[in-house]
């Protein structure tokens, strides 16, 4: 078993192998070289501690992620397996703390499952549908959007 | 800071940096909750800060419901502090989503730009050329460009010049992946003044490409575009290929722009063998323009090997002969098995190349009536290559002995991690007895023993000339070409999927040593000493044993 501490002091008694599905963890307790001693997650509090937990406990079997320099295909894809849509099914706050816990952590398989989630939530909306999904300000001049507007169409969708 | 040099005006991007500067002017304090740096904005700290501080989100009351997921409550996200997962979202996304993005807002923009302008897909067409020019002459989004993206194909000319009447019988609504009768109902939607006005278009069009494609106007504008992306490192030159006609119009709304410009989308006609000179004019054209020391990616598919050859010889010196960093080399063939079979250029091409990461190469399609390729690998590998960071290997129909091609693999065991063969033939060696006819089977067994392959992909057809033939097809594959009628993806724990599991992670093998019992029981298969489950993803196919 490994001690886990979050930012706001919370500790965890996670197995080995469920926490080393985080790059981060691994190499931590491959440098201290001790399974008992504590250790510190300064940047994730206890809440998003805990559901970054409970993924990497569903998936502490998995095998090894793809590597980054996979195809285009596998790349684009935003297919998600059911658990995880449904594990995704949080609030916005929580889901962008899973994110970029996942990011802190180097856990790339729920990095990639979070982003995807986005991703599939941008899909098919206009700009003013994003910005009302994600409460985004449009800081655009009319003069400024124009110009993406006709930049935009330099770039050809093959 | 970020001007444009043609015509002057200020870019994005210049826009963000001068009105986060006003705006500094103008705020006494800057808060630092939320600031990160992306570096993807020109101009000094203070207006990176203000520029991400501006991307944030309102604090607004709006709620949005969505299907999934519940709005954000107390706090929205701090996307500044999330350019980089934000940069990652955005390659999820396909170009029209990706086009919608860069309009949020400028943080959202300046993570989607990059990717938007990553890769430029060029066709034979003035229009393309000239957007192609835009980029080139924008001093941000030049910068962004890594890799051109060559459509080779062409519009027929010969229709259209017989007048408006033929041109709507013959060519109106041709090359948008429609059988006759779903592309005259589309047709019979456009109204007449419409049809005149895609037939003027189309004939522009037809103008356009035949001046790219006279004398060497096509390498005199790639070179000068080119010369102005510094960032470029790869270069591909694609000919998508018809896929089965679909029987449904689609609605004229759904065509892209250049469609519903000239009613048609240009085609790759079965006379038309202009590809070898498109692709390396293209590859050419990096290399004059300066990019032959960064070149990371050589890509081309559709090529006939023979025409290939004779079009090399005219650009040789200009090229291969100058690419030391290539890492990704893909070359796919046609009717490589109806050429000569002279792969001496190609061998010579490869073996200059030291640094390969990733090979493909292809010498067909899968066909029935040639079910074996006359492209032996010794021919295009020399024997003795080692390169050493190849990571993905992927092969497919050539002729080989096993030991030849276990050689390869074992050469490059240390490196190796994806595999994927198609089509291939054992070959008796030399000296011909039963260990030299080569298994695939013992392959298997080899290919698990020897590498440490985290991907392996088994397609199409192998067999020795004795006593295996094997025909394995992705489920994928099979629902596209409509080839069984097979509807549904194959289960887990299909013949196909038990051999690559075995590969790449070990267990039980899913061929076992065949006992006395057995022999009673396999009988089509009497010849071979295993036993093993076979079903539609992998079966069994004695006619092929040749």
């Amino acid at each position: 078993m490994v001690k886990l501490t979050s930012s706001d002091g919370e500790s965890f008694d996670v197995e080995k192998d469920v926490a080393e599905r985080s790059i981060l963890i691994k190499n931590m307790i491959e440098d201290v070289g001790d399974d008992s001693t504590e250790i510190p997650i300064p940047n994730v509090t206890a809440n998003v501690l805990k559901k970054v937990l409970e993924w990497c406990e569903h998936h502490k079997g998995d095998p090894a992620p793809a590597n980054e320099d996979d195809t285009d295909a596998r790349k684009k894809s935003t297919d998600i397996d059911e658990w995880d849509q449904k594990f995704m099914q949080v609030d916005q706050e929580m889901l962008f703390e899973i994110i970029l816990a996942a990011n802190y952590l180097d856990i790339k398989a729920l990095l990639e499952v979070g982003c995807k989630t986005v991703a599939n939530m941008i899909k098919g909306k206009t700009p003013e549908e994003i910005r009302r999904t994600f409460n985004i300000q449009n800081d655009f001049t009319p003069e400024e959007e124009a110009q993406i507007r006709r930049e935009n169409e330099w770039a050809e969708d093959r | 800071m970020t001007e444009r040099d043609d015509a002057g005006s200020m870019s994005v991007e210049s826009f963000y940096v001068h009105m986060a500067s006003e705006q500094l002017q103008a705020e006494s304090a800057v808060q630092d909750g939320d600031i990160v740096s992306d570096g993807s904005v020109d101009g000094d700290a203070d207006t990176r800060r203000v520029l991400k501080r501006r991307c944030n989100s309102s604090n607004g009351d709006e709620k949005v419901s969505d299907l999934t997921l519940r709005p954000a409550k107390r706090r929205t996200p701090p996307w500044s502090a999330m350019v980089d997962v934000l940069t990652r979202i955005c390659a999820m996304l396909p170009r029209p989503d990706l086009k919608n993005v860069t309009l949020v807002c400028r943080c959202w923009a300046n993570a989607a730009r990059p990717i938007l302008f990553r890769t430029v897909f060029l066709r034979i067409s003035l229009q393309s050329f000239e957007r192609l020019q835009e980029i080139a002459r924008h001093n941000t989004l030049r910068k962004y460009v890594r890799k051109i993206s060559y459509d080779g194909r062409t519009l027929d000319g010969r229709a259209a010049r017989e007048g408006f009447q033929v041109w709507l019988t013959c060519r109106a609504g041709t090359g948008l992946g429609l059988d006759w009768k779903a592309t005259r109902e589309l047709v019979s939607r456009v109204d007449v003044k419409e049809l005149e006005r895609c037939y003027s278009n189309y004939l522009c069009y037809l103008f356009g490409q035949e001046y790219i494609l006279r004398r060497s106007n096509e390498k005199e504008m790639l070179v000068n575009a080119l010369q102005k992306l510094p960032g470029l490192e790869a270069i591909q030159y694609v000919v998508p290929r018809d896929m089965r006609p679909s029987r449904i119009a689609p609605p004229l709304d759904s065509l892209s722009p250049s469609a519903r410009e000239i009613l048609a989308e240009p085609q790759d006609y079965p006379g038309y063998r202009e590809s070898e000179g498109h692709f390396w004019t293209l590859l050419q054209s990096a290399c004059l323009s300066g990019h032959a020391q960064q070149l990371r990616t050589v890509q081309g598919s559709r090529l006939d090997l023979e025409r290939w050859n004779a079009a090399a010889a005219e650009s040789l010196s200009d090229c291969y002969e100058a690419l030391p960093n290539l890492e990704q080399l893909s070359l796919e063939f046609d009717f490589a098995q109806r050429s000569d079979g002279d792969a001496a250029m190609l061998a010579r091409i490869i073996a200059r190349v030291l640094g390969l990461e990733s090979l493909r190469l292809s010498f067909d399609e899968f066909s029935w009536d040639h079910p074996h390729a006359v492209i032996h690998l010794p021919q295009v590998i020399d024997e003795t290559i080692r390169w050493e960071y190849l990571r993905r290997l992927s092969l497919q129909a050539v002729a080989t002995t096993e030991g030849c091609l276990r050689s390869l693999l074992q050469r490059h065991a240390r490196s190796l991690r994806s595999l994927e063969l198609s089509n291939i033939k054992f070959e008796d060696a030399a000296i011909p007895n039963q260990d030299r006819r080569g298994s695939w089977i013992q392959f298997i067994h080899f290919l698990r023993q020897t590498l440490s392959l985290e991907h392996v992909r088994f397609n199409g057809c192998f067999s020795n000339s004795w006593n295996e033939a094997w025909i394995t097809r992705d489920a994928d594959d099979e629902r596209l070409f409509d080839l069984s009628g097979v509807s549904a993806p194959y289960p887990d724990d299909c013949l196909k999927y038990r051999i690559e599991r075995f590969v790449t992670h070990g267990g039980v093998s899913p061929f076992t040593a065949r006992t006395v019992k057995d022999y009673e029981n396999m009988f089509p298969y009497y010849n071979l000493p295993w036993t093993f489950d076979e079903d539609r993803s992998w079966s069994f196919a004695p006619p092929l044993i040749q």
